[in-house]
């Protein structure tokens, strides 16, 4: 995908007098993808984000938006940006359409019809004249969304967009971005706890812990990661029998747990191996397919990749 | 992206704001309130008053001026006239006399000093009397010649017959009262009298030098020339011949001479510098018994002289006299009071010439004017009301002449005086109270009066600048009660203003909706630039709709008059200005007023970032500053604070101002104004002052992180 790079960080350093919150951050976002950024609480992704739409100043490293310096092309660099950090904030003495109105107002060229649109993308162009105070948290975040939308920005920064949703919301949120991305072309940061839905939205995840960024894969990478340690577990009458015929004849590896085998192999594998016991005359009374969670890969990659750095905090 | 549009964006946000409504609404209230309090003030009468009936003529009116000796009536403008010119003749002679003095004083106090540290030091014994005597006899010439001089001076008080009444401060009187007092001192006194008779043993000194001179040239030339000396002293001096005698009889008469001198000289001893041996004198015979005989009344007259002043206990009496603190002393160390007796020359020949190639000359021609209208018969005895106002208005034209001319000459003999003295000494002067003379305001009315002076006019062609002085109304203005309520208003539209920016920057901190803003592309300082912007326009908005609503509502309370107004900037240029323009000038710096607080409190609510604080902080700072103008106004230095003079309408003539007493709705809502600097000064401080705040504003949010 030779797309054209939409946000490029290079060595992004943030201080706070003693305390090294981002340490030395490089990554690029193209258009059109989806960026997952993933850590625990306190990793730092709030604070990259905000390096990154100009809330903070970073201590060291640089910051290019479409080509543009932040620090010294700040407007610049802001106009093709879009954000959406932690609650979205209004004014709540004034109408949702008063609010874009306002925030539209910021731009050049951004009227009535930029406005009335995306409401519409957000789905609330019935309720424009309601105050923001009388809204739910859910029209909150979509509110939020469409007043980052109103500039047509080439990249948006979400930080944690799924907060707060419901899981419909959650699924109305995740298909609303995706149709950004592809059909916007639209370059989209996202930071969040939810993995799960991380895994099911994101093009590439970065995982950061202690202002480290320790991995980056795109997804394909990491489902097959997940696929890598699949096991399956057959239920036998005789396992440690099965076990060692598995072993021997299928060459894959094999524990023995109870009254069943954990084969670790992929779903494809599920044929032969049953075929097999068959043959060999092993009663099996259940299949399961076992996948590591993300959430463990997750952990494993922190702890291993942490493990032997001297803790920084 | 430009400031403005964040500008205007914020500002569209500000009146969807319902704080922004609520503050309207207390506007309002306050406009309300306003009305009430307001107690339209005095207008002062400037033309003549007359009692106007259905009989009254042009001529009543004219004989009354022209007859009578009290109220608007000739004689009385005139006094002010000969005043004026006693005044000016009194500077004009007294001047080179006061240098006369001043120098004669000096001197005076010299011998004084050397006088005293010889007494000193014959008390003591350090030296001989020879000294003490030398400082005496000096000392005594310097009184005379000052006492001339008191006198000199004393006689020119005639010129300020009159002066006390038309001239308001005390100074003068001060110092010839000084004055007088020290002439009867130096006539009667009895440290005087010592020194007096002291002067004239001072003659007896010479004249007993004189003597033994005489018989020292005697003996310097031969025996038989002959020497007639004659000395008279109270005319009982003695007449000696040189005669052949014989040698016999000489050498007896002459040592009975000898014996007798030698009596003589221990009496004037101390008096007599006398470095010779007993003198050698020849005398005649026949003329011996006569010689003795007036020799003996000499004796006994210089003796009972002597006696009664040279004695010893005599003598340290007037040694110790001068040691002690005289009246003299006292007086003569308050003798700078005189200084306000001379002028300098150029000085008096400037307002000379002003008075005589102005004043007069003005005056002629009202006179002339008066005179031709009375020659008008027909116009003479008219009844007819136009024609009675013209005679009026005509007469009025002489009394604000005289009016104007007393006060022009109070006022540029106040500002030679004490133009070089502090505001803050000026009431210390002399134990007199001048606290409520400012310089500024005295340059100004001289610049006023000149103006008129100059281009023929008397002061009732025009408005008065505005005021709201709390006395009873005459004249009513829509003007008058505009500038009231607006300067009320300042106070409250100052308090919104506050309140608004530190909402639109600190509450926004607080709910976390700046960084909705600090997102867009905009550079950092425009963000709080274009906030401030709004404030002030939001301000600007309240300012004019007080304007406009108060005027409507004066225009038809009290009704308004169009008449130009004769107005004076920085106390130096006088001009005649439209007073609905001079209305609009005093808006613009009431905004700018505002603006100055608007920078000051948005440097305090970006440093203090949360709502709560910022608000405290700011009212805190707005009411120590209110209560430091009340406190501190009246001090020079004050103006060097930048908040110190922050309204520029003061320099504009007869502005609003609290300086001595005045009520205390003025002191709420007037900056003091001392006008000890002048107006691009003040300007620049404040300016100067809101650029440094605006760095650290700046600097501050832009380094922060959110």
């Amino acid at each position: 995908m030779a797309n054209k790079v939409v946000l490029k960080v290079s060595n992004l350093t943030k201080r706070f007098g003693s305390r090294i919150a981002v340490n030395n951050v490089s990554f690029s976002i193209h258009e059109g993808e989806i960026f997952g950024f993933l850590g625990p609480n306190g990793a730092g992704k709030s604070t990259t984000m905000k390096m990154i739409c100009g809330l903070s100043t970073p201590t060291r490293g640089e910051i290019n938006v479409c080509g543009f310096d932040i620090k010294r092309q700040r407007e610049k660099a802001l106009m093709s940006l879009g954000a959406m950090i932690e609650n979205p904030l209004m004014y709540n003495y004034m109408s949702a359409y008063d609010n874009l109105k306002y925030f539209a107002s910021l731009y050049k060229n951004v009227g009535k019809k930029e406005i009335l649109a995306c409401a519409r993308i957000v789905g609330l162009q019935n309720r424009l004249k309601d105050l923001v105070g009388k809204y739910s948290l859910g029209m909150r975040q979509r509110l939020g969304i469409a007043q980052s939308l109103l500039h047509a920005p080439k990249l948006l920064i979400l930080d944690e967009p799924l907060s707060g949703l419901d899981p419909a919301g959650v699924k109305e949120m995740r298909d609303f971005l995706r149709g950004l991305a592809k059909n916007n072309h639209i370059a989209i940061m996202v930071s969040s706890h939810m993995l799960g839905e991380m895994e099911q939205l994101c093009d590439t995840v970065a995982i950061i812990n202690n202002g480290e960024l320790l991995e980056i894969k795109h997804i394909e990478q990491l489902r097959q990661g997940i696929e890598g340690t699949k096991q399956i577990r057959f239920k036998v009458d005789y396992p440690n029998f099965a076990g060692s015929v598995v072993m021997r004849e299928l060459k894959l590896p094999v524990q023995v747990v109870g009254n069943s085998i954990l084969v670790k192999c992929g779903e494809n594998r599920i044929k032969d191996i049953t075929k097999l016991l068959v043959k060999r005359k092993v009663s099996i009374l259940g299949v399961e397919v076992i996948t590591k969670s993300l959430e463990e890969i997750f952990m494993d990659i922190i702890a291993h990749k942490t493990n032997g750095k001297t803790s920084i905090s | 992206m430009s400031t403005f549009r964040f500008t205007r964006a914020e500002f569209i946000k500000i009146f969807k704001k319902p704080s922004a409504y609520i503050m309207a609404v207390f506007l309002l209230a306050c406009i309300v309130v306003s009305y009430f309090i307001y107690t339209p003030q005095t207008r002062t009468t400037y033309l003549a008053t007359y009692e106007i009936n259905n009989d009254t003529s042009v001529a009543t009116i004219y004989n009354q001026y022209n007859t009578s000796s009290s109220g608007d009536v000739r004689v009385v403008y005139e006094s002010n006239f000969i005043s004026a010119e006693n005044i000016i003749d009194f500077y004009k002679h007294n001047t080179d006399r006061i240098e006369q003095l001043k120098d004669s004083y000096t001197n005076l106090t010299i011998r004084y000093n050397n006088m005293n540290k010889a007494s000193q030091d014959f008390q003591n014994n350090l030296t001989d009397d020879t000294l003490l005597r030398k400082t005496i006899r000096e000392y005594t010439d310097a009184l005379y010649l000052f006492r001339t001089n008191v006198q000199s001076i004393s006689t020119l008080q005639f010129y300020l017959v009159g002066a006390t009444e038309f001239l308001d401060t005390d100074f003068y009187s001060n110092a010839l009262t000084f004055l007088d007092d020290l002439y009867t001192y130096l006539d009667t006194t009895t440290d005087y009298d010592i020194v007096l008779d002291y002067f004239e043993l001072n003659e007896l000194n010479t004249t007993i030098d004189n003597i033994f001179t005489g018989i020292r040239d005697y003996q310097k030339t031969t025996i038989n020339e002959t020497v007639t000396k004659i000395t008279d002293y109270k005319d009982t001096l003695v007449n000696y011949v040189n005669i052949n005698t014989e040698p016999n009889i000489c050498n007896e008469q002459r040592l009975i001479l000898v014996e007798q001198l030698r009596l003589l000289s221990a009496y004037a001893d101390l008096l007599i510098e006398n470095e010779y041996s007993y003198p050698v004198v020849l005398i005649e015979k026949e003329k011996l018994d006569e010689f003795n005989q007036n020799y003996n009344a000499i004796m006994t007259t210089l003796k009972s002289d002597a006696d009664k002043v040279l004695s010893t206990s005599d003598y340290k009496l007037m040694a110790q006299t001068f040691t002690n603190t005289t009246i003299l002393e006292d007086m003569i160390s308050s003798l700078q009071s005189i200084e306000y007796l001379s002028m300098d020359k150029d000085k008096v020949t400037q307002l000379e010439n002003y008075y005589n190639d102005k004043i007069v000359v003005l005056n002629n021609k009202i006179v002339n004017e008066l005179n031709k209208l009375k020659n008008d018969i027909e116009f003479f005895n008219s009844k007819n009301s136009q024609d009675i106002e013209k005679i009026i208005t005509t007469i009025s034209k002489q009394k604000n002449l005289s009016v104007n001319t007393k006060d022009l000459i109070n006022a540029e003999i106040n500002d030679y005086f004490l133009k070089d003295i502090p505001n803050d000494d000026i009431s210390k002067l002399y134990g007199y109270d001048l606290v409520s003379f400012n310089k500024y305001e005295n340059e100004e009315k001289i610049t006023k009066i000149r103006y008129l002076i100059d281009n023929e006019k008397y002061g009732f062609e025009y408005n008065e600048v505005f005021s709201n002085d709390y006395t009873s109304g005459t004249k009513e203005s829509a003007f008058d009660f505009t500038f009231f309520v607006m300067s009320l208003s300042t106070v409250f539209v100052t308090m919104f203003a506050i309140f608004m920016i530190s909402n639109l920057i600190a509450t926004e901190n607080d709910n976390g909706t700046i960084k909705m803003i600090l997102t867009r592309p905009y550079k950092r300082y425009k963000i709080i630039t274009g906030k401030m912007l709004a404030t002030l326009f939001f301000a600007c908005v309240f300012m004019l709709f007080t304007m406009i609503v108060t005027f409507c509502a004066g225009w038809g309370l009290y009704g308004v008059d169009m008449t130009n107004i004769l107005a004076v900037f920085s106390a130096n240029s006088a001009f005649a200005i439209n007073p609905l323009l001079l209305l609009f000038i005093y808006l613009i710096c009431c905004i700018l007023k505002i603006a100055f607080f608007i920078v000051l409190a948005t440097m305090i609510t970006v440093l203090c970032k949360s709502f709560p604080l910022s608000i405290i902080v700011n009212f805190i700072t707005y009411a120590v500053i209110f209560i430091l103008n009340i406190l501190l106004g009246g001090y020079g230095w004050y103006a060097f604070v930048p908040f110190g003079e922050l309204m520029l309408f003061n320099y504009f003539g007869g502005a609003f101002r609290v300086f001595g007493n005045k009520n205390f709705i003025s002191m709420l809502v007037s900056s003091p104004f001392v006008g000890q600097v002048a107006w691009w000064l003040s300007l620049t401080i404040s300016f100067v002052s809101m650029v440094i705040m605006l760095a650290v504003t700046y600097r501050t949010f832009n380094k922060r992180d959110f």
